[in-house]
């Protein structure tokens, strides 16, 4: 469905950035659906505005500049799931508070 | 437009190019920063998302591989016959058809920079489909009719 290696940059890449930005919980959770798989990775730390997700996206923009980083992980994951066929979604976590993303990857049959 | 012995190659802006080009003037001021970290990753990503909306054309494909088989899927799914260069073989076939003097003095120059280029001459087809035979060519051998551009 997805190469390995492609899965690790993603999981990897939402990983760091919640750790960066959490308080001191991260959660990272997997469910089937009917058409593929959903992957969520959600922090307790300030999130992302509704108004700001878009610009949170841009390669190499930052939102908030008071921790280190390249602005370039949710802008890696963005294109990774795009070339896979899958959604993003960011939003605010309701159980930590935090950023919510989520990524719906489709099943698909590689031969 | 830029070519390659008979071969014309297209040369896409990426929007990532703003973006390392004030890595490394943040970098050259403050050596401590790592700017430009994740750059090789995100320009992959990049290229990935082009491919797989159409906005590369069909066609001979030339796969240039460097630190692991990171978008392979996404890759084979679309060109599920790939020649895969290294980039060691990369440039060895440049010299080769005589486009650079000299793969050695590249490799030599990228080692003096502080990068690290893997030591593997990797130069084969991808994965084919079940009964499809290999069309693969030796694209090291600049004098073979059926390699890298038709030859020199």
């Amino acid at each position: 469905m997805v190469d390995p290696q492609d899965l690790a940059e993603l999981l990897g890449n939402l990983a760091e950035n919640a750790a960066k930005w959490a308080t001191s919980r991260v959660a990272v959770t997997s469910a089937a659906a009917p058409d593929g798989v959903v992957l969520g990775v959600e922090d307790d730390g300030p999130g992302i505005a509704d108004g700001d997700v878009a610009a949170a996206l841009i390669r190499g923009g930052r939102l908030d500049e008071s921790r280190p980083g390249t602005g370039l992980g949710l802008a890696i994951v963005s294109d990774l799931v795009e070339a896979y066929g899958g959604t993003l979604t960011l939003g605010r976590s309701a159980g930590l508070g935090g950023l919510q993303v989520s990524v719906r990857l489709p099943a698909r049959h590689i031969a | 437009m830029v070519f390659v012995t008979d071969v014309p190659a297209e040369t896409l802006p990426t929007p990532l190019l703003a973006v390392w080009q004030q890595a490394v003037a943040d970098e050259t001021k403050d050596p401590n920063l790592h700017s430009s970290e994740g750059l090789g990753d995100a320009t992959i990503a990049w290229l990935l998302r082009q491919i797989q909306g159409g906005r590369i054309a069909e066609g001979p494909t030339l796969v240039l591989t460097e630190g692991g088989p990171f978008g392979n899927g996404v890759l084979l799914d679309r060109f599920p016959e790939p020649h895969v260069l290294s980039t060691r073989a990369f440039l060895r076939a440049l010299a080769n058809f005589k486009v650079i003097p000299s793969d050695e003095a590249v490799i030599e120059e990228i080692a003096n920079a502080g990068r690290k280029l893997a030591r593997y001459l990797a130069d084969r087809p991808g994965r084919l489909s079940p009964g499809t035979k290999t069309t693969w060519s030796e694209v090291l051998e600049a004098d073979k009719p059926s390699g890298l551009g038709g030859g020199p």
